[in-house]
């Protein structure tokens, strides 16, 4: 049994990633190095107005002040923050009136990635913007989104054509002086999407944003602005790859939401940065702060994440339970292989009455990787009767790995109540034994028993997602069961 | 204020050396304390744990030797034992020394044993607490006066409980710094009863460090009561080492402290050793106390448990920070951690971090934490059946917290524990 066991682990770690091609597009690329020229290139690269330069400006020299936090169960690497290309946009990229004036080696980047560009996706009802490197290149399905007053694009054209919105949100939920990466994101953010929907608006489809870091040597940082106005809901999907490149690539991206009075948010993201090579060399550097606010009373946000990419992953999906009767949840399933390292979790901040909170985080380990889970749950003096339930399992493939469990809760309140449960184990025996009793391969028993593991998380992703979502854990989990 | 105890040093050197000769290790103690300085809230093992109340005072060394009063065993019905040691403000009675039983037990303060067997003291002398892993432990090593010394040789049972008893009354800014050592040889056995205690008016501030050392199959338990009163401010730190096939457990009952923190530190070095921690503590006003343990699981096939549960009213903190550390080749390892609080008012607040870092695979780890209040159904169940409403909340109070004493097999322990809580929720 050890045996085909280790030809399991094996076959996983030995499984190569699959997006790891490049495109060859001329690229604009802003000069190596940061400094004021650099943030006051890429505001007027991007046309911005004086505000959102002076933001900028502020949070660049902000972001000297600060040192880089080390306080992550995480081995980085020296960052050289002036060794990075903050901006890198392919070159003459007009707005497009029609896919068919997109270039089409960019189209056949996206094809390959399955992203649903093409009008016929319609079908499917999944509006898109997509974001290669820093650039935001295609946002589909906007005609049905206007009938409904709802704004969907990309940050830069907020900027432009929305500035009332963006000035009143960005940096509400993770101002510039949040931390270190929140801060430098601020100075540099290159693009992102943004989206608002009005009062009592439904958003009929799921909103959708595809990262792409494709140039080599370049940081990515976008910037993701969501807002449901009252009684609204939205979900919406993030999904990230990168081509396979020897040096690490850093993406620290900023994400806020704000639900206002019952509004309704769901955010998923499939995070399929490349992981680096069996021997841990290359693959991006995932540091990501998200953070969501349930501003107004009875509102609610929920997160998802399937984690399977990138080197290292140091990000908490965290939700600020403001108003009263409010409603926060995490899903995540973190996958971590060979020398990956991921430290992630999330916050729950309960200010409001009668708030309520979920955490359910599943993380497997496997080769020679570190999976922690870090966690705050908080309740305030004046969250009565607030109530939390967290749940983190981990699950171990291997000697050489390693999972972590470090959960902080802090109560101010004696009318709340506050669970937490976690195990850590590896594939119980007598699990495996009663699934081959029953006629199961061993490698089949193994897929089938974490995929039960994941199930939980797996099925609070929308369809689109969830499809994708299971391949993905069967790429990383599956690969040898046939 | 670091200048101020390196001169507190250098004034008391004689004296501290006269006392207790250590000489090196003092010195390094005090290199080490120089270097580290006070931990900050800053520092993550801190958060929960002010130092500042004890950085803004100029603590002198404590050099009063009372004797001390009789009516002090009144308080301990029930605890007596022909193994018994008294220590006042920090000070080993005058009354008992040093007491060598036949069969080679060795049991005294650490100070007379040290004067007539000193390699058998420098021998275990900061063995577990290698590193002085912090600024008030390499205090410790640099200050240390006095604590007691507990040598059980090889297959000796010792059939009573010893009992330790500590008491600080001093209304002045002082400062205590106890050293113990207890040694069991190979298929030893010993169970010790400490009960700690404070009065009103103390202002002694007392950083104290007990080492443990237990030799194949050898079995200790410590059973302590921590009962402090007025403004004593107390960091008690053990640290615990196993060797194969050896049973620790350690359970204390807290029953309220201005200021006390418990760092415990066990390290399982051989295979099959369980080591079991459990600590109840119930505050109220301004309690705050820290519960810190860290086991860490350096070989394999071994087990330990930890079990805390806290009540808290008026105003009080709380905190418990359990740590399992599985090394990589620690295979078939249980580690369980739970901890659970009531909070009965609304200022009262509790942090709990339950940490799990694991490196081996084939292993079974798991933790759970809840903080919630008084079961309402179980309170109307209760007041159903004819009892007050105070007594109904006492009677289920006590009996979360006897919980987790349910292994304790000294029954007198558990009575005085079980009596002292009561006592301590009927006040409220």
């Amino acid at each position: 049994m050890e045996e085909v066991k280790n030809k399991v682990i094996d076959e996983l770690s030995n499984k190569d990633y699959e997006f790891g091609f490049t495109t060859d597009i001329e690229m604009e690329l802003a000069p190596k190095g940061l400094n004021e020229d650099i943030v006051r290139f890429i505001s007027e690269k991007k046309g911005e107005p004086q505000w959102m330069l002076d933001y900028r400006l502020k949070a660049y020299r902000h972001w000297l002040t600060l040192k880089m936090p080390k306080w992550g169960h995480l081995d980085i690497p020296k960052i050289d923050y002036q060794d990075l290309s903050y901006f890198a946009a392919p070159k003459n990229m007009p707005k497009y009136e029609s896919l068919d004036e997109v270039d089409p080696e960019l189209l056949d980047t996206f094809n390959k990635l399955g992203i649903p560009l093409e009008e016929q996706k319609r079908l499917t009802g999944i509006a898109v913007d997509a974001v290669f490197d820093s650039v935001s290149v295609k946002t589909t399905f906007q005609e049905t989104l206007k009938e409904l007053d709802i704004i969907f694009c990309s940050m830069s054209d907020a900027i432009k054509d929305h500035p009332d919105l963006v000035k009143k949100y960005i940096g509400s939920v993770v101002p510039y002086t949040d931390n270190y990466f929140a801060s430098l994101n601020a100075a540099v953010f290159s693009d992102g999407s943004f989206c608002y929907i009005p009062k009592g608006a439904r958003c009929p489809v799921e909103l959708s944003t595809y990262f792409r870091i494709n140039t080599a040597g370049t940081g990515q940082f976008e910037r993701t602005l969501i807002i449901a106005d009252e009684g609204a809901y939205v979900s919406y999907l993030e999904g990230c790859t990168a081509p396979q490149r020897d040096e690490n690539q850093l993406h620290a991206a900023v994400v806020e939401i704000i639900a206002e009075k019952d509004a309704e948010v769901k955010y998923s993201t499939v995070q399929n940065w490349y992981p680096g090579d069996k021997d841990g060399k290359g693959g991006i550097y995932n540091f990501v702060t998200k953070r969501a606010i349930c501003k107004g009373n009875g509102s609610k946000v929920s997160w998802t994440q399937v984690e399977t990419g990138s080197a290292i992953t140091w990000k908490y999906p965290s939700t600020i339970l403001k108003g009263d009767d409010t409603i926060a949840e995490f899903y995540s399933v973190a996958v971590t292989n060979n020398h990956q390292q991921a430290d992630t979790g999330s916050k729950m901040i309960h200010l409001g009455k009668n708030s309520k909170s979920t955490i359910v985080s599943k993380g497997i380990s496997l080769g020679k990787s570190q999976n922690t889970y870090r966690g705050m749950v908080k309740f305030g003096k004046n969250a009565h009767n607030s109530r939390n339930h967290s749940q983190c399992d981990s699950l171990l493939m291997g000697d050489k790995c390693g999972a972590h469990t470090f959960p902080y809760i802090k109560v101010e309140n004696n009318t709340g109540i506050v669970e937490h449960e976690a195990t850590t184990s590896k594939i119980a025996d007598d699990q495996l034994n009663y699934l081959k009793q029953r006629g199961l391969g061993e490698e089949q028993a193994v897929s089938l028993l974490v995929n039960g593991y994941a199930k939980e998380v797996l099925k609070q992703l929308p369809m689109e997602f969830a499809a994708e979502a299971t391949k993905l854990l069967s790429i990383s989990m599956e690969g040898s069961v046939g | 204020m670091i200048d101020y105890y390196k001169e507190l040093f250098e004034k008391n050197k004689e004296n501290l050396e006269s006392g207790l000769q250590l000489e090196q290790i003092r010195q390094q103690g005090l290199k080490d304390f120089v270097r580290m300085g006070f931990p900050g809230n800053k520092m993550e093992k801190w958060k929960n744990f002010s130092t500042k109340s004890i950085q803004k005072n100029r603590y002198e060394l404590n050099s009063i030797e009372e004797r001390t009063k009789l009516d002090f065993f009144s308080k301990l019905s029930g605890l007596e034992s022909p193994n018994t040691i008294i220590f006042n403000n920090g000070h080993c009675s005058y009354d008992f020394q040093i007491e060598e039983s036949k069969n080679g037990v060795i049991f005294g303060s650490i100070k007379a044993v040290l004067a007539k067997y000193p390699e058998k003291v420098l021998k275990y002398f900061n063995k577990a607490n290698k590193q002085n892993l912090n600024g008030f432990n390499a205090m410790n090593s640099a200050f240390a006066q006095d604590g007691f010394f507990l040598y059980v040789p090889e297959n000796i049972k010792i059939d009573f409980p010893v009992l330790v008893t500590q008491n600080y009354n001093i209304d002045s800014y002082q400062l205590i710094n106890n050293r113990n050592i207890i040694v069991l040889e190979d298929d030893a056995s010993c169970e010790i009863v400490q009960i700690e205690s404070s009065e009103v008016g103390n202002k002694a501030f007392a950083n104290n460090i007990t080492e443990s050392f237990l030799g194949q199959n050898a079995q200790l338990t410590i059973n302590k009561l921590q009962k402090y009163l007025g403004n004593t401010i107390v960091i008690e730190s053990s640290f615990t080492k196993q060797k194969s096939g050896s049973n620790y457990s350690c359970n204390i009952a807290t029953i309220g402290g201005n200021k006390l923190r418990n760092d415990i530190h066990v390290k399982l070095e051989g295979t099959n050793c369980f080591a079991n921690i459990n600590g109840g503590f119930v505050l109220d006003e301004n309690n705050e106390v820290d519960n810190n343990v860290y086991i860490d699981h350096a070989t394999p096939d071994c087990d330990s448990n930890q079990n805390f549960k806290g009540i808290l009213d008026g105003k009080s903190k709380g905190a418990f920070t359990g740590y399992v550390l599985v090394r990589q080749d620690s295979q078939r390892t249980n580690a369980y951690q739970s901890n659970n609080n009531i909070v009965l008012s609304e200022k009262a607040n509790i942090s709990t971090n339950p940490f799990l870092e694991i490196y081996a695979d084939d292993v079974k780890c798991s933790h759970g934490a809840s903080i919630g209040r008084l079961d309402q159904n179980a309170m109307f169940y209760l007041r159903a059946r004819g009892l007050s409403e105070e007594k109904s909340k006492e009677l289920l109070l006590s009996a979360f917290a006897m919980e987790v004493f349910k292994d304790v097999t000294n029954t007198k322990f558990k009575e005085v524990v079980s009596k002292e809580i009561e006592n301590k929720l009927l006040k409220d």
